[in-house]
């Protein structure tokens, strides 16, 4: 056998590239001269070359399980938009966002919260130089102290200062509360159940479901989020066997599912993980709340949704 | 003197085929090279998502053979954007008006096209499926897992490090002889 005749280990150095220098010249020169060797480099190079594809698709395979972490939902556009309004893309990427605004209701609704949040920052930016500026005038009234001159007094521009900072304070807080604390999120999400009579006549056996539904909504509405929470909980863990049919079922489970949820996020501390269940619902396709968990899910991942609550 | 000793740091551990260390380079440069080439190559946020993988894929292969090594010339970030600089004229695409920060690499990476990936990595998979399982198992734990003679001896039972390197060669011939 030709292969015999040469050394494995030689080659395999020769093609991952671990030779270098004198003797990577030595060998090209030995190849050169010797066809046989060529003939056998050229046959174990797929082999070698293959491996290292294959470990290269391996790593691919890895990037994009990473790249699924960074794939939830809104992740990708939550940064998109952050470079569109700090003014980072090119105009190219600048239009095309734009026209994704044009055609994409949902993102354009995105883009103008991440707008009123950006404004929010620059506010409590200002706020603070502001405030560096207070500290700058006093010090500069202390050395007046040391000066004869006739001067205005500073009390007037200090506490026109400081009302301003209050006020900017009190909206930026105003702000917060408005969007991103518990109680307003909820109003925003909150689903009331549907006329009874949209859903049809009921068989009696569907009577129990129904009131239980209903009952967890007054609970809500009354603001007695951790009875409703374990309402809407229990009626989750009736409707599997319960004697209604399956359009009725789906519609009672991904109703509940929703609202259970939004009655733990107004309970201090909140019964069950929110962003994991947001998460699971918003991974539902086909359920009914999944754009809204989607949503929800980005709200609850803000840094504001920490500060508000 | 290195001129970039965390970055030596770092490339040294990613030359072990760290998971964790690469994962933390993936997710720490992936939002710069993106909006680097969005702004550079005129690209669409997708678009240049998959470049910034595929320019990941290139440094992999460059660093786990030893092609790049400490001491680095430059930075690993401007490193990775050079391979999306060159990845992208290779395609004749983007602006051509690059940021002089971004100089081409004193060691241009070799770039391979994902087709031609595939079909190498699937005439490796078919002839690991011919070789037998005892071949088919040295041969993984070399190539794929990057595993040192001392640690395929002592995962399989392997009197030394000598006997492993001997049984490899055995069925990378073994291999070739398939060919």
């Amino acid at each position: 056998m030709p292969s015999e005749r040469y050394d494995i280990e030689t080659i395999e150095r020769y093609l991952t590239h671990q030779m270098e220098g004198s003797e990577r010249a030595e060998f090209e020169a030995r190849l050169q001269a010797d066809e046989g060797y060529r003939q056998e480099l050229e046959a174990y190079r797929p082999i070698l070359e293959g491996m290292q594809s294959l470990r290269n698709q391996n790593f691919r395979r890895q990037v994009n399980a990473w790249e699924e972490e960074w794939q939830q939902p809104g992740a990708a556009d939550t940064e998109l938009i952050e470079w569109y309004l700090n003014g980072e893309l090119t105009d190219g990427a600048r239009k095309s966002v734009e026209k994704r605004m044009e055609k994409d209701e949902a993102f354009a609704r995105e883009v103008a919260a991440y707008r009123q949040v950006h404004e929010g920052f620059d506010a409590a930016r200002a706020e603070a130089f502001r405030h560096k500026m207070v500290g700058w005038e006093k010090d500069k009234g202390q050395e007046t102290t040391l000066r004869p001159a006739h001067r205005r007094p500073l009390w007037p521009r200090l506490a026109a200062a400081a009302a301003i900072l209050f006020l900017l304070g009190l909206s930026f807080n105003w702000y917060l509360q408005a969007n991103f604390s518990a109680g307003a999120i909820v109003e925003t999400y909150y689903q009331p159940p549907l006329d009874e009579g949209i859903m049809g006549d009921k068989p009696a056996s569907a009577e129990t479901t129904s009131q239980s539904y209903q009952a967890a909504h007054r609970l809500f509405r009354q603001q007695q989020y951790p009875a409703a929470y374990e309402a809407f909980n229990n009626l989750l863990g009736q409707l599997p066997t319960a004697s209604i049919d399956e359009l009725s079922r789906t519609y009672y489970r991904e109703h509940s599912e929703w609202n259970r949820l939004l009655a733990a996020l107004a309970t201090s501390p909140p019964p069950i993980d929110l962003k994991s269940e947001a998460q699971r619902i918003a991974a539902i396709d086909g359920h009914e709340f999944q754009p809204q968990a989607k949503i929800l899910l980005r709200t609850l991942q803000s840094p504001f949704y920490n500060w508000a609550n | 003197m290195s001129k970039y000793p965390d970055d030596d740091r770092k490339l040294s551990q990613l030359a072990t085929d760290d998971s964790q260390a690469w994962k933390e380079l993936y997710d720490e440069l992936r939002s710069p090279f993106r909006l680097f080439i969005m702004k550079y190559g005129a690209m669409g946020p997708e678009a240049a998502l998959e470049l910034y993988q595929d320019a990941m894929v290139v440094l992999y292969r460059n660093i786990i053979s030893g092609k790049l090594q400490p001491p680095l010339a430059s930075a690993l970030k401007t490193y990775l954007f050079g391979i999306g600089k060159i990845l992208l004229k290779k395609r004749n695409e983007g602006t051509g008006n690059w940021d002089d920060d971004i100089p081409d690499l004193p060691v241009a990476p070799e770039v391979e096209s994902r087709q031609d990936e595939a079909a190498r990595a699937e005439l490796v998979r078919q002839l690991l499926d011919k070789v037998g399982e005892s071949c088919r198992q040295i041969l993984e734990l070399a190539y794929l897992r990057g595993f040192v003679m001392e640690a395929i001896a002592e995962e399989l039972g392997l009197p030394s490090a000598g006997a492993a390197r001997k049984r490899k060669h055995d069925c990378l011939k073994k291999m070739r002889d398939l060919l």
